[in-house]
């Protein structure tokens, strides 16, 4: 059976690769193909376990075929078994997307799965992270219309996929947007923009039996229908941007809030400032009950209808993303503040190439909330004070060209972290870290980078009680070095160890090959869950202990 | 049995990806919304160069090596565009959690690229995108002609080469 | 312009308007089927002990008539039917055919994760569970009817207009340590629609029996308000209005007395509406 699978993924990555070259009907054939496969064995300090099955392997491969305004897509995905960090329920594999579209100037349909997002999201928006394993795409019809220039309007309905399923409930939407300069002349030509938006989305699902808290011979009385609502607007005046939306959410109770009844709202604001080598901007963001699912019993990542990102910074430094913000979707308020500024060439502080410095920092608490009941209740009142604090960081980041061959980057962070925020237990971590980033272009075809970091906490390891301590910091240093060979090749090594927890290295050593867009990489060692930055690309991995290898192709 | 199996799947895809790497013009797509850092939509198609070459980059504010990439090219951006009269489009991928600090990011770079956003990766998945950063090189009738996905510092040199190319 | 502005608010408002149930606070929960009244008895009530047979169909199963073959075949008053259409699949109708599938007929099928139909229970016992071929079920049923029973059962009612008026009296023989509930359920006989057979052609005219309408009390019963003790006796009536759809006369009630944790039935009994 096994073989079986295996043959007919390599007949259908081989044949989508073939008749890319050709092209049928007059029409192009492109797609992308990835193989990640991972060996792993057990090792109790970094939490990683023994694979019965010896290699993992998730293979996936996205065939679009376009003919002029038409086109159609598939996506193939295997997974067996999943990489360690994927559901299990992955396990499998089979057509899991499918699609016929067409893209006209004044309209654009689509049907079968499809990704879409009204705004920012707040109310609706199906994507994918193939190295998170979401995929919340929509199965259904999805249409897109621009009757005069400066004016969208969409329309979805359908099922949200769930691993290899579809939700029981069924999701509607609409979705307006203007943009004021383009139907406005005298405003197009000002220092004005404005653009203009709402949407709606109504999810329908049968009832179910779900009993009260209070009294259990009494069950929910569910809405059956419910529906969330958004406003937003997008406003700019010569250096000056500001975008706000408003989104609330009508009667929801569902796993994540305890099925009460309170309404969900949500509130986010960015204010920036820019002008050529400078820019300031600030975000503000308060969400309260806004888990929004396409099936209300269902916990977890999958089958969310919005999209709810961390007001945090994205940070990329091993240490600095070690313990990253998660989004509290059942409250939480934060602020985030961001300054970029270059030192001109030739000035005190540019020197002879420039100088970079980017500082940013956020804080975010959850709600102030008095608890009313449970599920069949409202739940809870808001407060107006804040409740406690989940995350803050500030960091510094000043990036100097020395010459014309050799670049540093110097960041300094402060970071507290509540565990709260990974549904652990325990107390706040209060993180320093330090990282130098050395790049240095040895001659046109060699190149060599070199990281140093480190991390202070007041959180150590407790060898009394392991099962938590992936949530406890500790003290770490790490090194890094890379070497790229013109554009095709690069190796690099790394450890990181924390010195004073005594639980080992993690060392990791890795060979990329890249031809144009095809990316093959091989690595081995122990590997944190986190956000890992090598050879060029950014992706998520999983904890693991072993061999791993990725290839990637587009075609 | 499996691993040769596995080994052919591998085999496959290199041996296709090198025989046709070059010997296909695909059409950029022309119809796919996306932002202007203004916040207006805006189709695809909007993205030519008037019969000369166009650069796509695809990136992300968060991505180390798209803003080492972006930031070597500016260096001679300016000698570029005389050479060979090219343009590069900057395509964000940033979703709604950075998607507002594109353009001060991007001015306070000091980027003089054109810059539009792909906040739900429309345009990214259409190009078969997988990892950013990636990059493509259309040429005078918007067909993609080449296309790279990492950068490694010097990686510049191959892109202005591929550009001066199509322009022999 | 203005044209496509106010159609667009118009669309907007209209979806907003229809697509959000609003409920009020007073209605957050509801009760979870009829009301039962209670009253203490000192008769006590003949003690018979019958079985309950739960099983799951479905008009696409091809398999199910065989199983209905089986169970028609030991079918007599000590043994209570209620077949259960299974709410996906094989139990999906027909299309322009009557759809059997109910709200506590979905709830017990989720509950014992039916994956597969015919499935059929003795007595909601997860060990005696039944998948596909039947034939092992008689013995099965047989046994069961040669246990001492823990409750004795008589169940009746009374119709009027279409007011449907239920008394089951109870009397139990012995002590039961847990809390024991009361649910009531109507059954209808000579539904007539399509059902796929096992050679698989299609019986357009397949009269299925004993198919689950409605769960009259909450779908896993109501408790009973004492602590149970042996020569216990009380009578649970309730009403409810019997939907012009179903036919009185094919119309059965079928009581059952559960554990209200394990939901097993420790007895049943069943009568006809109006009797």
């Amino acid at each position: 059976m096994n073989r079986l699978k295996l043959i007919m993924t390599a007949l259908l990555i081989g044949g989508a690769t073939t008749a890319s070259a050709q092209g049928i009907m007059g029409g192009h054939v492109t797609g992308n193909v990835q193989v990640d496969g991972q060996m792993s064995h057990a090792d109790s300090t970094i939490g990683s376990q023994d694979v019965p099955e010896k290699l993992l392997m998730n293979a996936r491969a996205d065939i679009l075929y376009t003919n002029g305004d038409f086109s159609a897509g598939l996506r193939f995905e295997m997974y067996e078994k999943p990489l360690l960090g994927f559901d299990a329920q992955y396990e499998g594999e089979g057509l899991a997307n499918y699609f016929v579209s067409y893209n006209g100037e004044r309209l654009s349909v689509t049907a079968g799965n499809f990704y879409e997002q009204f705004g920012s999201g707040m109310i609706l928006r199906t994507y994918e992270d193939r190295y998170l394993g979401l995929d919340n795409s929509i199965r259904g019809l999805n249409v897109t219309l621009r009757p005069i220039d400066g004016i969208t309007i969409k329309g979805v309905i359908g099922k949200e996929r769930t691993y290899w399923f579809y939700s029981e409930g069924l999701v509607r939407g609409v979705d307006g947007e203007v943009n004021l300069g383009s139907l406005i002349k005298s405003l197009g030509e000002s220092k004005f923009r404005v653009t203009l938006g709402a949407g709606f989305v109504s999810k329908y699902e049968t009832d179910e039996v779900i009993p009260s808290s209070a009294d259990p011979e009494y069950k929910l009385n569910l809405p059956l229908n419910v529906g969330a609502s958004s406003v937003r607007a997008d406003l700019g005046y010569g250096n000056w941007s500001l975008q706000a939306e408003y989104a609330y959410k009508g009667q929801d109770p569902n796993t994540i809030n305890g099925y009460i009844y309170r309404p969900g709202q949500g509130l986010l604001l960015n204010l920036n400032y820019s002008q050529r080598g400078f820019s300031a901007g600030i975000q503000a963001k308060r969400i309260d009950n806004m888990g929004f699912k396409a099936d209300r019993s269902q916990s977890g990542e999958m089958l969310y209808i919005n999209y709810l990102p961390a007001i945090t910074k994205n940070h990329t430094y091993a240490f600095l993303s070690m313990y990253p913000y998660a989004t509290q979707v059942n409250g939480e308020q934060g602020l985030q503040g961001d300054v970029m500024y270059k030192f001109k060439k030739g000035t005190f502080l540019g020197g002879e190439y420039g100088t970079d410095l980017h500082l940013n920092s956020s804080v975010v608490y959850g709600l102030d909330t008095t608890v009313t009941g449970g599920a069949g209740t409202d739940g809870y009142e808001v407060n107006s004070g804040l409740g406690q604090l989940l995350y803050g960081d500030v960091s510094v980041e000043v990036a100097k060209k020395l010459s014309k061959a050799v670049k540093v980057t110097a960041t300094y962070a402060y970071q507290v972290f509540n565990p709260v925020v990974e549904n652990e237990p325990g107390s706040l971590h209060h993180n320093n870290i330090v990282v130098a980033d050395v790049a240095w272009k040895v001659n046109k075809k060699h190149s060599l980078r070199f990281e140093a970091e480190w991390m202070g906490s007041d959180s150590h390891y407790d060898a009394d009680d392991p099962e938590h301590n992936d949530r406890r910091a500790g003290d770490w240093v790490m090194g890094l070095v890379e070497w790229n060979i013109g554009t095709h090749w690069f190796v690099s090594a790394s450890d990181q160890y924390a010195y004073n927890d005594g639980i080992g290295n993690y060392y990791n050593l890795s060979v990329g090959y890249t031809h144009g867009a095809t990316r093959l990489q091989v690595g081995y060692g122990k590997q944190r869950e986190g956000l890992l930055c090598i050879g060029g690309v950014c992706r998520v991995v999983p904890a693991s202990n072993g061999l791993t290898f990725s290839l990637t192709t587009s075609f | 049995m499996k691993k040769i199996l596995l080994a052919f799947a591998l085999f496959s895809i290199f041996n296709f990806q090198f025989s046709i790497s070059e010997a296909q013009n695909a059409k950029m797509p022309q119809n796919i919304t996306l932002k202007t850092i203004d916040g207006q939509n805006v189709q695809s198609s909007v993205i030519q160069n008037d019969g000369k070459p166009v650069i796509i980059s695809f990136w992300a504010t968060w991505c180390k090596p798209c803003n080492r990439e972006l930031n070597n090219i500016k260096e001679v951006y300016e000698e570029w565009q005389e050479e060979t009269g090219v343009k590069l489009v900057a395509i964000s991928i940033d979703d709604a959690r950075s998607a507002a600090r594109v353009k001060p990011h991007a001015e306070g770079n000091d980027w003089p690229y054109e810059i539009y956003l792909d906040q739900n990766s429309d345009l990214k998945r259409v190009m078969g995108v997988v990892n950013v950063p990636h990059t493509f090189i259309l040429n005078g009738e918007g067909e993609i002609v080449w296309q790279h996905t990492g950068y490694q510092d010097g990686g510049e040199e191959e892109v202005i080469e591929k550009v001066r190319e199509l322009l022999k | 312009m203005k044209k496509i502005f106010i159609g667009l608010i118009g669309l907007l408002g209209i979806i907003g308007l229809n697509g959000c149930d609003k409920i009020e606070p007073e209605e957050y929960t509801v009760y979870d089927g009829a009301v039962v009244n209670w009253t203490d008895i000192t008769t006590t009530v003949e003690p018979v002990q019958r079985v309950y047979v739960e099983k799951y169909t479905g008009p696409r199963c091809n398999n199910c008539p065989l199983a209905d073959v089986t169970l028609e075949g030991i079918h007599n008053d000590k043994v209570v039917m209620v077949s259960i259409n299974h709410p996906t699949g094989q139990g999906t109708p027909y299309p322009n055919q009557p759809d059997m599938r109910t709200t506590g007929g979905n709830e017990w099928d989720k509950y014992f994760g039916i994956n597969a139909i015919p499935t059929a229970f003795i007595n909601r016992d997860r060990t005696l569970q039944f998948q596909g071929d039947m034939s092992n079920i008689v013995g099965a049923i047989n046994q069961a009817l040669t246990e001492e029973p823990i409750v004795a059962i008589d169940l009746h009612s009374t119709l009027e207009n279409n007011t449907v008026n239920v008394s089951a009296y109870m009397h139990f023989e012995k002590d039961y340590p847990d809390q024991v509930t009361l649910t009531v359920a109507l059954v209808e006989d000579s539904l007539v629609y399509k059902q796929l057979l096992p050679d698989g052609s299609m019986d357009e005219n397949y009269a299925h029996n004993h198919m689950l309408r409605k769960v009259v009390t909450s779908y896993w019963g109501t408790p009973l308000p004492i602590e149970v003790k042996k020569g216990d006796g009380l009578i649970g009536t309730l009403e409810f209005l019997l939907d012009s759809e179903f036919v009185a006369e094919h119309c059965h009630l079928v009581a059952l007395v559960s554990d209200k944790k394990s939901r097993k039935i420790l007895n049943c009994a069943s009568c006809e509406i109006g009797k």
